[in-house]
């Protein structure tokens, strides 16, 4: 069986040296040319279009302002085009520019905490969703909007959201834990199980709710970029710099973990402190992404397999690879949510699962016929 | 001669059951000491404690002549390195990736300059270098076994803990990772190994630990403890012990087991 399957990869085994050198510079190149033409081209797209060397020229006087306010004027670059349309900069900087700088942020940190947990689990199909982190999430946005709390402002749904999922990873953490040690197989079955409370609780909650509420539940679930603002921007983006930033730390570890917890162990990791550190580190992360926007899900399970086909296994590039992937994948869905039905807009956590659904159904089929499923 | 392990009234439980009582064992530097018994004799279970994986519920356990529990994950890292028995990788990593994670303790050590040194010769040593190119999910279990031991003997450790290293290996490279192993212990090293199969045993073994229910029934020399009286009680099978050829031992079973003797019964 195993030379079968060593020959269905006749290009990954005999590629010349040279090939295999320059595949992850040009995943990266590739990954970050095609997000910065995505942004220029949904920062432009939209009821207001706006061209491309407009939508350039504003990122330039942009640049201008902040390097000349800081005294690095030598910096500065040759302004663009000029905005022709009166409202251009408005819609630009107000409405564009923060959604797609989430979008960025939240595809970013969602292929990150993916990565992060299916090292963590050893399994390939682990996925934020599936340790209850989103279901806790959306048991607290919806406790919110259901008994009308406002006790933080604006901030209390993200808040609320933010305290269930991480309410839930503490739960599913501490009770699959026997003997200090967490077996994957317990924590993915009480995963199951905080889900199925999880959907309970958003059940009772819509069910208590009015209509309105409930749309409103509905569509946090869906999950949307829609009406991002700098202040939310402001939030998000310090949990995602800093989440992210620790996960490369990671990176050698969990290379280590994947021959085995004791055998990691043996080769000196501390196999629990990094699996409290992954843990936090991905609530963290997930919740950050979820807290705004609602559940948008299988980012994290899509890009981490995208890559490890492109890249392989090794997390050194696989995180990096997968946050930039992520950021590419979700400012697309977001430019397709926006656009693909004039004068509406389409949830992007819709989108992302008809796309995720499928490739999770392809991904166990996979697995299933290489091992035979997984005990 | 200094032990480098050294376990005293070990008792060891595995959830309310007792595997182990009282073990008093230690292995000394140069010495490659080979744990044999029948199944469920708490072999592994013996070897899962003295590599740290397990706390025993008594008795004490000394490396390098500190408490074990004392030691930093790492340190103990860099003193001993432990094969275990299976070695499912979870991601396609390519073999030589896997090698050179046997590397990692060194990182950030002057050692470090040995790894790609290291590296070549734990490849050479297990035999992997036709394969290393290939992700070592897709390899039989055999190959994935030699990459295991590969990456183990890359480590460098003073001590080595493997437990049945050659389960699933063919006869040339059962021999080839037991010699190498041999080479380190006459190098300065200290190896356990858990076996099964007594013939290599006692080629190989300075001492020999005979595990039953476990107690040690015996420990010593492979002349001393290849006893064919003792081995037939313990394995509950007629087992014969005759010399070979250049001064080998040769463990005979018997073919015919005692036809009238339910082998999951205790002989009387």
């Amino acid at each position: 069986m195993s030379a079968a399957l060593a020959e269905r990869h006749p290009t990954r085994l005999s590629a010349p040296a040279a090939r295999e050198r320059f595949r992850a510079p040009a995943v990266f190149v590739v990954l970050a040319v095609a997000l910065v033409a995505l942004v220029v081209v949904s920062a432009g797209s939209g009821q207001l279009a706006i061209p491309p060397d407009q939508v350039v020229g504003a990122f330039a006087r942009a640049w201008n302002a902040g390097v000349h306010a800081i005294g690095l004027g030598i910096l500065s670059v040759p302004p663009g085009a000029a905005m022709e349309h009166v409202n251009g900069e408005a819609t630009l900087w107000l409405i564009r520019m923060p959604r797609l700088l989430m979008a960025v942020l939240v595809g970013a940190t969602l292929a990150t905490a993916g990565v992060v947990m299916q090292g963590v689990f050893r399994n390939p199909l682990a996925e934020p969703g599936v340790i209850g982190i989103s279901s806790g999430a959306a048991v607290g946005a919806s406790a919110s909007i259901v008994f009308g709390l406002g006790f933080l402002g604006s901030l209390t749904l993200p808040v609320l959201a933010f305290a269930g999922g991480l309410v839930a990873t503490v739960i599913v953490y501490a009770s699959a834990r026997t003997d200090g040690r967490t077996e994957v197989v317990t924590l993915v079955l009480t995963g199951i199980a905080v889900n199925a409370v999880g959907g309970a609780a958003i059940a009772l909650f819509t069910y208590l709710g009015s209509t309105q509420q409930r749309e409103q539940i509905v569509f946090w679930q869906l999950g949307s970029l829609n009406g991002t603002r700098w202040d939310d921007l402001a939030i998000v983006a310090p949990l995602a710099v800093v989440g992210i930033a620790v996960c490369l730390f990671l990176a050698g570890p969990l290379d280590l973990l994947s021959l085995g917890e004791r055998q990691a162990e043996h080769l000196g990791v501390r196999v629990e402190r990094l699996r409290v550190i992954a843990i936090v580190v991905i609530a963290a992360l997930t919740c950050a992404a979820v807290a705004f926007c609602g559940i948008i899900g299988f980012v994290g399970l899509v890009v981490p397999h995208l890559m490890r086909m492109l890249l392989g296994p090794g997390h050194r590039l696989l995180l990096p690879a997968s946050a930039l992937g992520g950021a590419v994948l979700l400012v697309a869905g977001d430019l397709v949510a926006r656009t693909a039905v004039p004068g509406s807009e389409l949830p992007i956590g819709m989108l992302t699962a008809l796309i995720g659904g499928p490739f999770f159904f392809w991904l166990l089929r996979r697995t299933r016929r290489r091992s035979g499923g997984w005990g | 001669m200094t032990a480098v392990l050294r376990a005293r009234g070990l008792s060891v439980d595995v959830g309310a059951r007792r595997v182990l009582h009282g073990i008093d064992l230690d292995l000394r530097a140069g010495e490659m000491l080979v744990l044999v018994g029948p199944n469920g004799a708490g072999k592994s279970t013996l070897l899962s404690v003295l590599a740290g994986d397990r706390a025993p519920a008594a008795g004490s356990l000394e490396l390098d002549g500190a408490v074990l529990a004392s030691w930093p994950v790492l340190e103990r890292a860099r003193r001993r390195s432990v094969l275990t028995q299976s070695n499912d990788v979870s991601f396609p990593f390519v073999v030589r990736d896997v090698v050179r994670m046997g590397r990692a303790p060194w990182r950030r050590h002057p050692a470090a300059a040995r790894d790609d040194d290291a590296v070549a010769e734990a490849m050479t040593a297990g035999e992997v270098a036709a394969f290393a190119e290939r992700p070592v999910t897709g390899l039989s279990g055999g190959e994935r076994a030699r990459a295991a031991f590969a990456r183990s003997f890359a480590q460098e450790c003073a001590i080595a803990l493997l437990d049945e290293p050659t389960a699933s290996l063919d006869i040339r490279h059962q021999h080839r990772v037991l010699a190498r192993t041999r080479e380190r212990v006459n190098a300065g090293g200290a190896a356990i190994v858990v076996l099964h199969d007594l013939g290599l045993a006692a080629a190989y073994a300075d001492r020999i630990a005979l595990l039953d229910g476990g107690h040690i029934a015996a420990v010593g020399p492979p002349r001393d403890v290849l006893e064919p009286g003792l081995l037939t009680r313990v394995y509950r099978h007629p087992i014969d012990v005759v010399d070979g050829p250049r001064g080998t031992l040769l463990v005979l079973a018997d073919t015919a087991p005692l036809p009238s003797v339910d082998p999951g019964e205790p002989l009387v």
